[in-house]
């Protein structure tokens, strides 16, 4: 059962991911005479469709005319050249350029993005990973999947996904903030905090806990000093939180266990 | 009598004609020799006095230019970018190809060569360590030849071969691994280069992309390397970007050692370091991994049990 669960899955993710490829390949499978043709298209189809890039035509031209829209198909004469291939793309009016090499066992493709000049590569080996120049995908290219990833994360991602990778972690980041603070419940008391006296470098304890032992680090809460100072500063509303702490004061508070060292420890210790 | 008397002339000049003939080239013999041996010697002192200036002199020019591509300045350059150069004189380079030839210098002092290059010159490389990369004896030998590149329209192409220190690095899985495609391509004012593995390869490549007016002046300037700018920033980007990302992925696929790390110390310097440590210490580092782990066990077993550090 799960072979015939999983498989239908797979077809499903592949079905779903290189929808509109037959479409494309239609359209040049005619001119097509060679297997690294095949894994050029494949680069167009990964660009023009999740990538939403528009073809501008062929050549290494770095202009780009202001209402160049561009095309999903290939331009004519894409494959004119024996020895490799020049592509325009534009997206968000960026200029890109993918280019592709061939040599005697591989294929080395190139894409750069003309304002930055960030330039990313990856070498293929078309005997290899082209089965076919004619049929369907998984006839052409039984790992078509697999080349596809490659060609994401070696081709694509380096030059074009990067600053929308540090939006995609800032976002997150933002969003993973706001629902922490505002579902803790242990964090509602927080807006008292502020209004508490707060010594320099001293910071709030997290989760709400009850500020127990914080007189240890508030001079003013010491025994003596704030014994003695209590009466002449009766008016301040800040200091009524450390009433209740005044019958521990005459007898002084032993030091804070959180403050001192754990029993035992090294600091050269390896555990 | 008469016959007696013309006898007597005979005998009397001969003595004196042998006499003459035997003292004469005797003298002028000594007196010859000694004269040519102090010639001789008085020339050569003045040849080793000669020859030592030179190689004085030579030896101050040599020390007085920069010893890589990273500290050039367009009035001094190193001594093996100008012997390349020297191998062009009568060629008249592209912009792009005084580029090309910049970056290849590059690659030399990064411990890579032209693959025909290494096979013809291999039995006169030194070894470089992987601990290094540069070797200014390699560098300068390699750099007395022409770049073995091929040339299509507006690319360029060579093979690049890492040198090493270990003879088994010649057999064929090994020499695959330490061999990479150098591809320049013109786009007009730009030359996008990529260091890419030998196929069947699947491990990434490097790329990069420069602008070539940045660094060769499109002037007719003499010597060539005047026209050259901004070579520190150039050695960098190369390094940085290309050879060095490339040698590490190629070293991490023969070794685990690298250049200039702890993992590629010669052994006996890990005792030096590990007498410093206490028990503790070398049990951190024995959870690094397993070549540590290996170092410092060894390290323990050997420690005396009655020093000082052992108590710690």
């Amino acid at each position: 059962m799960e072979p015939a669960t999983a498989k239908p899955g797979s077809e499903k993710l592949n079905s779903d991911f290189f929808y509109g490829w037959d479409l494309l390949f239609k359209t040049v499978e005619s001119i097509i005479d060679k297997k690294s043709d095949i894994l050029i298209v494949l680069a167009h189809f990964l660009l023009t469709k999740h990538y939403k890039f528009r073809c501008v035509g062929i050549g290494d031209d770095k202009t780009l005319p202001e209402d160049e829209v561009g095309s999903e198909l290939l331009p004519d004469h894409w494959n004119g050249d024996n020895t490799k291939y020049s592509l325009r793309y534009v997206h968000n009016k960026v200029l890109y350029l993918l280019l592709g090499h061939i040599t005697e066992d591989a294929l080395i493709i190139n894409l750069l993005d003309i304002n930055t000049k960030n330039v990313s590569n990856i070498c293929v080996t078309p005997e290899t990973l082209v089965a076919a120049v004619k049929g369907g995908i998984t006839t052409t290219m039984p790992t078509a999947t697999d080349i596809v990833d490659r060609f994401r994360k070696e081709l694509c991602d380096p030059v074009f996904t990067g600053n929308s990778r540090e939006a995609t972690t800032q976002t997150q980041v933002n969003t993973e903030r706001t629902p922490a603070s505002t579902s803790d419940p242990l964090r509602i008391g927080e807006p008292r905090r502020p209004g508490s006296f707060m010594p320099h470098g001293f910071q709030p304890r997290p989760f709400g806990f009850p500020d127990v032992g914080r007189g240890d680090l508030d001079p003013l809460g010491r025994g003596s000093g704030n014994l003695l100072s209590f009466p002449g500063r009766s008016g301040l509303a800040r200091f009524d939180p450390f009433n209740p702490l005044s019958p521990r004061n005459p007898s002084g508070m032993a030091p804070n266990p959180d403050h001192l060292p754990p029993p035992h420890w090294n600091p050269d210790y390896y555990m | 009598m008469t016959d007696t008397k013309a006898k007597s002339p005979d005998t009397a000049e001969a003595p004196a004609a042998t006499s003459a003939s035997s003292s004469r080239p005797t003298v002028s013999t000594a007196e010859a020799d000694a004269s040519a041996a102090d010639r001789l010697n008085r020339e050569t002192a003045a040849n080793d006095v000669g020859k030592r200036q030179r190689e004085q002199q030579v030896n101050e020019k040599e020390e007085e230019l920069p010893l890589c591509l990273e500290y050039a300045t367009p009035s001094s350059v190193p001594l093996h970018l100008q012997q390349l150069l020297q191998q062009y004189k009568n060629t008249r380079l592209s912009s792009a190809e005084l580029l090309l030839l910049l970056i290849y210098t590059v690659a030399l002092e990064s411990g890579f060569v032209e693959n025909e290059s290494y096979v013809e010159k291999r039995s006169l490389l030194k070894p470089v360590p992987s601990i290094g990369c540069f070797h200014i004896y390699n560098v300068r030998l390699l750099s007395r030849q022409r770049v073995n590149y091929t040339k299509d329209d507006t690319n360029f192409r060579m093979l690049l071969r890492l040198m090493l220190d270990n003879s088994s690095m010649e057999e064929p899985a090994a020499i695959y691994t330490l061999q990479s495609h150098l591809f320049a391509v013109v786009l007009g004012d730009l030359m996008m280069v990529t260091l890419s593995p030998v196929a069947p390869s699947t491990e990434p490549g490097f790329s990069v992309c420069l602008p070539i007016g940045r660094y060769v002046l499109n002037v007719q300037l003499e010597p060539i390397h005047q026209r050259f700018r901004k070579l520190y920033e150039l050695s960098l980007q190369l390094r940085q970007k290309l050879f060095q990302p490339m040698r590490a992925q190629q070293l991490l696929l023969l070794k685990p050692h690298m250049h200039p790390s702890l993992l590629g110390l010669p052994v006996e310097l890990y005792d030096k370091i590990f007498a410093h440590l206490n028990n503790n210490q070398l049990n951190i580092v024995a959870n690094v991994n397993k070549q540590l782990r290996q170092y410092s066990n060894q390290f323990k077993e050997r420690r005396p049990r009655g020093s000082m550090t052992y108590l710690l």
